[in-house]
């Protein structure tokens, strides 16, 4: 159950679609929340940073094998959209373009968002 | 892009930019153009809708809200009722995309967008986005519950500054969130089951608007907690969280696992993604669970179940 499966294989085992394709997502509200979302995912597209707090990124999914040291990843045992395959939008009543609102927000430091 | 905004549903923001409209139902629809364009731009396949917005002033469930049809057509005469975050839901349903609601707000929480959400085969979520102290108590309070430790009081106070601080300021606003953020603590140490225990629990939440740390909320918990013969003791939690940096990991794995469940051919209230919300939306009739860890297998065991 442990290691990572080929897309073939997963989907053998499941008949769930793959993800093909991009995904969206797409936000009403992009204030402080939305454009943190958005930073961590570029920064841990660009491997500037873990994507910690996340269950589908880091979290394992117990194999109910008690033999079995590691689990497997969510990520290795569901076919879940890739980080790299997101695009975001959204929507808001600010007039601001995301970076502005990142910056405003002071969630993540300037230095980190201007090497976005 | 420009959003739907009403100022009598969240009080305290100025909007900049916003979009007009003769109808909410001319609104829904220029909301359902701003997808297909955005979807064609941007060549997605897939698109999830993820609200982040503000905590629209309490509501209550109406005739309105009660079924597709008087839905539509309190769309049509821009019924009061129905808030801008429910234009959004109605609209992202209409396109088959599964919308997550990460306030405290009614939204898809009603038999209308229900409904919608079956006859389109679209999954929805909500609501509330579990983070800060609400985590922390779906945390601690299974514990003390798994160890039969009584509790007398709960007492939750916060400070914050953000944008949703001031939102939350506004007493309607407050509302909607204190009954999300109520419902936890009464449902895990549940008097019903434990009277000796949890029959006397008190539970205040009050949350204070303080611009001075921005989005670095503070919060301070009492517990009185009673043990072996009656015995009093107290527990202090001080939680000097980031809001944001909590939030942001559960809407990426709400919207990854919302696109795998759609995949996965499942549709309606996603009740096995109550681990990511403060007040989990359950289908009528179910019992809601709150216990982090209880939701947590129930998320795994639904996993293992689609994929084996």
């Amino acid at each position: 159950m442990t290691g990572i499966k080929t897309d073939k294989e997963m989907n053998d085992r499941t008949k769930v679609p793959l993800p093909e394709g991009k995904l969206g997502i797409l936000i009403p509200g992009m204030g402080a929340v939305a454009t943190t979302l958005i930073a961590g995912v570029e920064a841990a597209r660009m491997k500037i940073a873990e994507p910690i707090g996340s269950l589908t990124q880091m979290g394992r999914i117990s194999s109910g094998d008690r033999q079995e040291v590691k689990n497997p990843l969510f990520r290795e045992y569901l076919p879940l959209a890739n980080l790299e395959d997101i695009e975001f939008g959204g929507w808001d009543v600010h007039g601001k373009n995301v970076y502005e609102v990142a910056l405003k927000s002071s969630v993540i430091d300037g230095s980190t968002l201007e090497q976005m | 892009m420009d959003g739907v905004f009403d100022k009598s549903w969240v009080r305290n923001i100025e909007p900049v930019k916003l979009k007009s409209g003769e109808s909410k139902m001319e609104l829904a629809k220029m909301v359902m153009d701003d997808i297909d364009r955005f979807m064609k731009e941007k060549e997605v396949s897939r698109t999830v809708m993820l609200w982040c917005g503000s905590t629209e002033v309490f509501t209550q469930l109406s005739e309105v809200h009660l079924s597709i049809e008087s839905f539509e057509e309190g769309l049509r005469n821009s019924h009061e009722k129905i808030s801008p975050s429910m234009i959004y839901a109605y609209a992202a349903i209409m396109k088959n995309i599964p919308f997550l609601n990460g306030a405290p707000n009614l939204t898809v929480d009603i038999p209308a967008l229900v409904s919608l959400s079956h006859e389109k085969k679209v999954a929805i979520g909500g609501k509330d986005f579990k983070t800060g102290q609400t985590l922390m108590k779906t945390i601690i309070a299974p514990g003390l519950r798994a160890r039969m430790l009584g509790v007398d009081g709960w007492f939750s106070s916060n400070i914050l500054g953000n944008l949703d601080g001031l939102v939350l300021d506004d007493p309607d606003s407050f509302k909607t969130k204190e009954k999300s953020k109520l419902s936890v603590i009464e449902s895990i140490l549940s008097s019903e089951e434990f009277p000796e225990l949890y029959g006397n629990l008190y539970h205040k939440v009050r949350i204070n608007y303080y611009p001075p740390r921005g989005d670095n909320k503070e919060s301070w918990d009492n517990i009185d907690i009673r043990g072996w013969m009656g015995y009093p003791m107290q527990i202090k939690i001080n939680f000097l969280c980031r809001d944001s940096i909590l939030a942001a990991p559960v809407c990426l794995d709400l919207a990854l696992l919302t696109d795998f469940a759609m995949r996965a051919g499942k549709f309606g209230v996603q009740e096995w993604l109550s681990f990511f919300w403060k007040s989990p939306q359950f289908k009528d009739g179910n019992f809601v669970i709150h216990d982090l860890f209880k939701q947590l297998d129930v998320l795994e065991d639904t996993l293992r179940k689609i994929m084996n």
